[in-house]
């Protein structure tokens, strides 16, 4: 063999020699100054050079600028130890390309113990390099998506989720940006609605219309898989749907494409997650499993954003329900020691302008049920939680009021008008004006006599409902009563001071025809 | 102090009264005129009360709170600070009220008449 011509150092048999040079290890043997004199087949192949240059081969060609002091000076202090050693440093292929090599060597002494010369080997660690940095980069990347994990779970809010998400699958894949399209099903079925954008500023999307279930979009959209494409333009799916085909003028340019669906526990399509790279082949299978994961997570975070509003709705509802029921009691309470109140002032006064007890009596009752009639009529307002959902009618309240006093509905009472919004101190107002109206009506009007009629209608005219309450077929009236009675005050004093208008009366000798004008506005308080 | 009314008496005194329901408002109007004083009213609304105050300051005023037009407030602001006031009311005098006239003696409805009427007294006495 050609090596022991340039090996004499060697002080081997030439079966040993052939296995050196024969080692499927790279070797090589150095002179005690430490520069290399021999090498086996494997380090010259490496190197790509021949055993005749190995003795003059220069450091420089093979070592990495990068690391050649610090591997000189280690050689050196190797060299004056005399002891077996270790080191780790790239050595430049014959295809110019660094790998690292763990290189042992180990000083070879005659019988004096002088050393005669240095044996080495490199081992190509090169391979466990790139493994122990994938390793380190899975290890990110899963403390990447750990984390991401611990804070979609603490993120309630919709929007921060969402865009926490596109954020991580971005800086994940290496993506230069990405979207979150949210779905909003529209009646002609399609459109999302853009939610996020990672990467680039939202402003390269708004300008173009929302993504359509199209041939690349569907799988994403409609929650049927991965779209993984190293050139989507490229892609058979891309360019078939018009009126585009393909991305719209001043897009993104996107070669790299890497979509996933994000599902709800329920199955419904949530959104889809859009990852993008104008560089072609960026997006590999490890990445689309890293998609995966993110879109679960976000789907996790958007199902428990989702519940967590709705029972903060509900919990909001409740408690505006709650509300509700203390306003409407408040209410109530306020309305009880109102209606007693009236009803201590009604007996004294009531006491005061009767002339028996009996007469007393009577005129209390009524006025005792006129008040009755307007608190029936009013409580559903009062116990409804809509306060607007029903009014009193005035043509119920009317009717009611001044049923005891005539003997044929249809022949002798005449009801006509608008609905009009009765609140319940209004209802209790007019309720009482109109029961001193009936009352006037049956002791001395129309109602006294079975043939006499009255007639009520009323109209609005603005802010203001005008009431007209016309008597006909009574007695025969001569003028204005000689003289007035509490119920006359007490009718004057709710229409002005209470309903806001006023009350006035024409004595006409066929009956007596009277005006109430009542604010709207009170009214309906 | 008012000089048409003797002291501690509300013989002579002109009483408004500031109410809204026509029989607590007429009760309280003969109840002052059976005391001797004059009654001035009934006003319904605060605009009527201040009418009244307008034409002749009265003595003493017995004032609902709740009124058609709003709160008492301004009646009470109104009244001559001599003038003897006692408040008859539902729903008690809102904080903001209380805050500004934290004397003013609040009856809560109903109350007696002649109840009030002595109160009202009290107030027209020397102090």
């Amino acid at each position: 063999m050609s090596a022991t011509a340039s090996s004499p150092v060697l002080p081997f048999r030439a079966d040993f020699a052939a296995m050196a040079e024969n080692l499927p290890e790279m070797s090589w043997i150095a002179s005690p100054s430490g520069r290399i004199v021999w090498a086996n087949r494997l380090w010259r192949d490496y190197v790509g050079t021949s055993q005749e240059q190995v003795g003059v081969a220069k450091w420089e060609n093979i070592h990495d600028p990068a690391h050649i002091e610090r591997v000189a000076a280690r050689w050196v202090e190797v060299l004056e130890a005399g002891e077996p050693a270790e080191m780790t440093f790239p050595l430049r292929g014959a295809d110019g390309v660094y790998r690292t090599f763990l290189t042992r060597v180990q000083p070879l002494r005659d019988e004096t113990g002088v050393i005669t010369c240095w044996f080495g080997i490199n081992t190509n660690v090169a391979q466990l390099d790139n493994v122990a940095s994938e390793l380190q980069q899975q290890k990110r990347l899963l403390e990447i998506l750990n984390r991401t994990a611990a804070s979609v779970a603490a993120e309630l809010n919709l929007e921060r989720l969402v865009q926490m998400v596109t954020d991580v699958g971005v800086s994940l894949i290496g993506a230069q940006f990405g979207a979150f399209f949210y779905n909003i099903e529209t009646a002609d079925g399609g459109a999302y609605q853009l939610y996020t954008v990672s990467g680039v500023p939202r402003e390269n999307f708004t300008k173009f219309p929302m993504p359509r279930a199209t041939q690349v979009f569907a799988p994403t959209f409609h929650g049927t898989g991965i779209v993984r494409s190293d050139d989507i333009t490229k892609d058979p799916r891309y360019g078939q749907n018009a009126p585009l085909k393909g991305m719209p003028e001043g897009h993104l340019p996107v070669r790299s494409y890497l979509a996933a669906p994000v599902i709800s526990r329920s199955g419904e399509v949530l959104g889809g997650l859009l990852f993008g790279h104008p560089d072609p082949g960026v997006f590999d299978a490890s990445d689309e499993q890293l998609i995966v994961g993110v879109a679960a997570q976000a789907a996790i975070g958007i199902d428990n954003s989702r519940l967590y509003e709705r029972a903060q709705r509900e919990i909001e509802e409740r408690k505006q329900a709650e509300e509700g029921r203390l306003v409407i009691l408040r209410e109530l309470n306020h309305r009880v020691k109102n209606l007693f109140a009236i009803a201590v002032g009604m007996v004294t006064m009531t006491a005061r302008t009767s002339g028996s007890i009996e007469v007393m009596a009577q005129t209390l009752s009524g006025r005792l049920r006129a008040l009755a009639h307007a608190h029936q009529l009013i409580r559903p307002t009062l116990t409804s939680e809509d306060q607007k959902a029903t009014h009193t009618s005035i043509a119920v309240m009317a009717e009611r009021i001044l049923a005891p006093h005539v003997t044929s509905r249809d022949a002798q009472l005449q009801l006509d008008g608008p609905e009009v919004s009765v609140g319940p101190n209004g209802a209790t107002s007019l309720a009482l004006v109109l029961h001193e109206l009936a009352t006037n009506a049956a002791k001395y009007g129309a109602l006294s006599e079975s043939k006499g009629q009255v007639s009520i209608t009323w109209r609005i005219e603005g802010q203001i409902m005008v009431l007209n309450w016309v008597e006909r077929g009574g007695p025969e009236i001569e003028g204005p009563p000689q003289r007035k009675g509490f119920g006359a005050d007490l009718a004057l004093m709710s229409a002005k001071g209470q309903l806001g208008g006023a009350i006035s009366y024409v004595w006409a000798a066929d009956g007596v025809e009277i005006e109430l004008r009542a604010s709207l506005d009170r009214l309906a308080n | 102090m008012a000089s048409s009314a003797p002291a501690g008496s509300l013989k002579g005194a002109r009483i408004l009264v500031v109410e809204d329901e026509p029989f607590i408002a007429f009760d309280l109007m003969m109840a002052i005129e059976e005391a001797g004083a004059v009654a001035v009213g009934p006003a319904a609304t605060v605009a009527e009360a201040l009418d009244f105050i307008g034409n002749a300051p009265p003595d003493g005023a017995i004032l609902d709170v709740n009124l058609p037009d709003g709160a008492v407030g301004p009646v009470l602001d109104a009244l001559p600070k001599t003038a003897a006031v006692v408040v008859h009311t539902g729903m008690g005098l809102p904080p903001e009220l209380k805050a500004l006239h934290p004397l003013v003696p609040v009856f809560s409805k109903p109350t007696e008449p002649a109840l009030l009427l002595r109160r009202l007294a009290a107030g027209l006495a020397p102090r």
